[in-house]
């Protein structure tokens, strides 16, 4: 069950199983640690702010329109 | 003594500091070579460029600070800088930063770097943090998985300075550089081998190519990631046909940026799992301070960052207030007096007192005072910096930014700007591209700074008396939308900034003490590089200013700006202004403090001064404050008067600004781009006003 990122509740924890944006997004969120299969938490999900999620050692705050770009699949 | 490894490069040792943003490179930057330290631009950028010395067993070794960037993407200067000069063959070693506690994401950089010949280090930093998360990392068998020295370092003590210089001395006489063999392996066999024809193709194909030094795998990886700034060179070098079987063939398999990210960590997954143990692997939710929460919370973040930037423009005021008062006070008139009587002692001529005592010397002080000003403003900022505040800051303003065509980073700049807007365009470098950073610095020039609303509640207090208040909303609601239509403006025709555009993707670090040396060091030399420049900037523009204003006989009729100001009143007219309240909205431009005199010479009751940028002199300007009240309101209309609050209000802050523009930006063209559209704007705003008021008082 693959959801868009920007579903994920707080708290909760996800893998990412797909990232899609602008090519600068790309080398971006690459670069951060957010790739296919990276584990991630959800820490912040508030509706119209950025989101919060923490991966690989690192909080990391994205945009929540380039969000939307992510799949992830919910982990218990 | 000549030194043997010089000898043996046959050039004096450089040393590269690279790596991702906050892993400690300027603090081991700043413990390597202490005081000696150069500051300037990286060749046509305008990026800082940071360098210094240190000696090591007789050797003397030049550190060049590499821009912190968290890839080597060539998506921003600073990418392109550091990457070039890693590849340009002139250090002779390269210590690369990796954070311990975030050693996966840091460990990408390095990542980027395998396959280059460079003789490198790692500098393994912030142990002291990984050991408090339980990391335990087995240094020896990550140098043998890279084939170069690791270094365990907590550089905010100074723990590892001195194996760090030793182990530079070895490596640049070894010249080992990192082993990336089992990273090209898995850009060969992964996702069964889909790259390997491709890349072995490359790597013939490419053999000829010149870009740097590295291992042709290197690039033919580089070239699988259609790397712009490889690609580029690729095309150059080679004939057209040839490049086109190159691109023939690159699109023969699939494109994904997330691939090959991908196959970085997993040869970064690899090298972890064989040299690090973690005390416990089970998920812990990430602990975040009840503050750290309240700076991102959705209601209250935002009134947070307001009040945390008051507060911090409360305490630069008690600092400064004392030491800028009696600079223009008590300084300036003293200096002034002197000047003048010891040029009329040696019979001077009258012009030649009066440009020293009244534009040189003012304009030097005032240039002093901006960047008293101009530093404290740096210095707050760096703090919230390096606490880690600013970037939660940029998070909760991320929405209303984005709205302007820009990144949450960019409130960043436009807070600095209420407090001096010099310090606000140098503010803007938080900002990686660009075009993103020029329409910041642009936009930013709304935003009124403190001397500002206090001028602007005094020249109100004359012409409207109780009135005030509702004239300062107003102005407050006209610079929101102003701001909207110069992001516009500049952000789709004049800059394309719109194209440039990238969501926040943003680290925020862990909250952590401020380290105090790091933060004056950096201040003293932000402020050092603008500083310089901007200060014969100021002089200059005083002159000119000058010599437009000055009258022997202390009349203003005597002036050239007088003939100027007469020839276009028909024009001005149309707008609301007298030729007296356009060249005091012209003048405005050069510095807000200096208008209350200006206005009081325009008006006939200022003397004292032989020259607009007199005023510039505290208390040079002598006028009885109920004749120039009266003056005002008796020649000037009420639609005339909100017209031209409206015109000084959105002009161009002043001459210091200018000139900050022109470093910050980098471009003298843009510079006179935003000047002639703020003047403009201005006036416009003003017209329109005037238009307005006229038809209802
Ligand atoms: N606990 C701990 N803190 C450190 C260590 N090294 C540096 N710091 C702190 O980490 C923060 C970031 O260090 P900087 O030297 O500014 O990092 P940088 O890589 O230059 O970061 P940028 O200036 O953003 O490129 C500072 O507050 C340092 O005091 C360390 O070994 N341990």
């Amino acid at each position: 069950m693959s959801t868009l990122l920007t579903e994920l509740n707080e708290k909760r924890y996800g893998k990412i199983i797909s990232i899609e944006g602008s090519q600068r997004f790309l080398d971006r969120a690459g670069a951060m640690g957010l790739t296919p299969n990276t584990e991630i938490q959800m820490v912040q999900n508030k509706k119209r702010q950025p989101i919060l999620v923490y991966a690989r050692d690192t909080l990391i705050a994205l945009n929540r329109k380039e969000s939307k770009g992510i799949m992830v699949k919910g982990v218990e | 003594m000549m030194s043997e490894i010089a000898s043996v490069m046959g050039k004096p040792a450089i040393v590269a500091l690279a790596g991702q943003p906050n892993t400690g490179k300027s603090t081991v930057f700043n413990g390597l070579t202490g005081a000696r330290q150069h500051v300037g631009n990286w060749p046509g950028k305008t990026v800082e460029q940071k360098s210094g010395r240190y000696v090591y067993l007789d050797q003397t070794y030049t550190v060049m600070d590499l821009p912190g960037t968290y890839s080597l993407s060539a998506n921003s200067p600073e990418e392109v800088i550091a990457r070039d000069y890693m590849v340009s063959g002139e250090p002779s070693a390269l210590v690369v930063m990796i954070d311990a506690s975030q050693l996966e994401r840091s460990l990408y950089f390095l990542s980027e770097i395998a396959g280059l010949s460079i003789p490198t280090i790692i500098g393994l930093n912030m142990m002291d943090v990984a050991k408090e998360k339980g990391i335990h990392i087995n240094v020896k068998a990550l140098e043998k998985l890279l084939g170069v020295p690791v270094v365990e370092m907590v550089a905010s003590k100074a723990i590892g300075m001195d194996t760090l210089k030793e182990a530079l001395t070895q490596v640049i006489k070894k010249k080992t550089s990192v082993a990336a063999e089992g990273l090209f392996e898995i850009f060969k066999m992964s996702d069964r081998a889909i790259y390997k024809p491709t890349l072995e193709f490359l790597k013939t194909e490419l053999a000829a190519i010149r870009y740097g030094d590295y291992a042709v795998e290197w690039l033919a990886v580089k070239c699988l990631e259609r790397d712009r700034l490889v690609m580029e060179t690729i095309k150059a070098q080679m004939s057209d046909p040839q490049y086109k079987v190159i691109v023939a063939q690159l699109e023969k398999v699939p494109y994904d940026k997330m691939t090959f990210a991908s196959y970085r960590f997993k040869w970064i997954e690899k090298l972890i799992s064989k040299s690090v143990n973690i005390a416990s692997k089970e998920k812990k939710l990430l602990k975040r301070s009840w503050f750290d929460r309240l700076s991102t919370h959705r209601y209250l973040g935002q009134p947070l960052a307001f009040m945390m930037i008051l507060l911090g423009f409360m305490l630069s005021m008690v600092i400064c207030m004392p030491i800028m008062s009696v600079l223009s006070g008590q300084i300036l008139p003293k200096v002034y007096q002197g000047t003048i009587q010891g040029l009329q002692n040696i019979g001077a001529p009258i012009w030649l007192i009066s440009i020293m005592s009244e534009a040189v010397l003012p304009a030097a002080v005032m240039a002093l005072i901006m960047i008293l000003f101009v530093t404290s403003v740096l210095l707050i900022f760096g703090v919230m910096e390096d606490v880690g505040y600013l970037a939660r800051v940029a998070f909760v303003f991320d929405r209303a930014m984005c709205k302007l065509g820009l990144h949450g980073k960019a409130i960043i700049p436009f807070m600095m700007s209420l407090g001096c807007n010099m310090a606000g365009i140098t503010g803007s470098r938080v900002i990686d591209s660009l075009k993103q950073r020029r329409l910041a610095i642009v936009v930013s020039l709304v935003m009124p700074c403190l001397a500002m609303w206090g001028v602007i509640s005094f020249v109100s207090a004359i012409f409207f008396g109780a009135y005030t208040p509702v004239v300062l909303l107003g102005l407050f609601l006209l610079t929101i939308v102003h701001m909207k239509i110069t992001a516009k403006v500049f952000g789709k025709w004049i800059i394309g900034a719109t194209e440039d555009f990238q969501g926040l993707v943003m680290e925020l670090p862990p909250f952590h003490k401020p380290n105090w040396k790091s933060i004056l060091k950096n201040t003293w030399y932000n402020t050092k590089n603008v500083a310089q420049k901007a200060f014969l900037l100021i002089v200059g523009i005083s002159m000119v200013m000058w010599i437009l204003s000055f009258s022997s006989t202390g009349h203003i009729e005597d002036s050239i700006i007088y003939s100027v100001g007469k020839t276009i009143e028909p024009i001005s007219m149309f707008f609301g202004f007298d030729w007296r309240l356009f060249t005091a909205f012209i003048v405005s431009a050069m510095g807000k403090e200096a208008s209350l005199g200006v206005l009081a010479m325009l008006f006939g009751q200022g003397g004292g001064v032989m020259s607009f940028t007199g005023t510039m002199v505290g208390s040079a300007v002598t006028y009885s404050q109920a004749g120039f009240q009266s003056a005002m309101a008796n020649s000037v209309s009420t639609a005339s008067a909100l017209a031209f609050v409206t015109a000084f209000f959105f002009n161009v802050p002043c001459m210091a600004a200018i000139a900050t523009i022109r470093i910050e930006a980098g471009s003298m063209k843009f510079t006179w781009q935003a000047v002639a559209y703020y003047m403009t704007v201005a006036l416009l705003m003003g017209g329109i006003v005037y238009r307005v008021a006229t038809l209802f008082l």
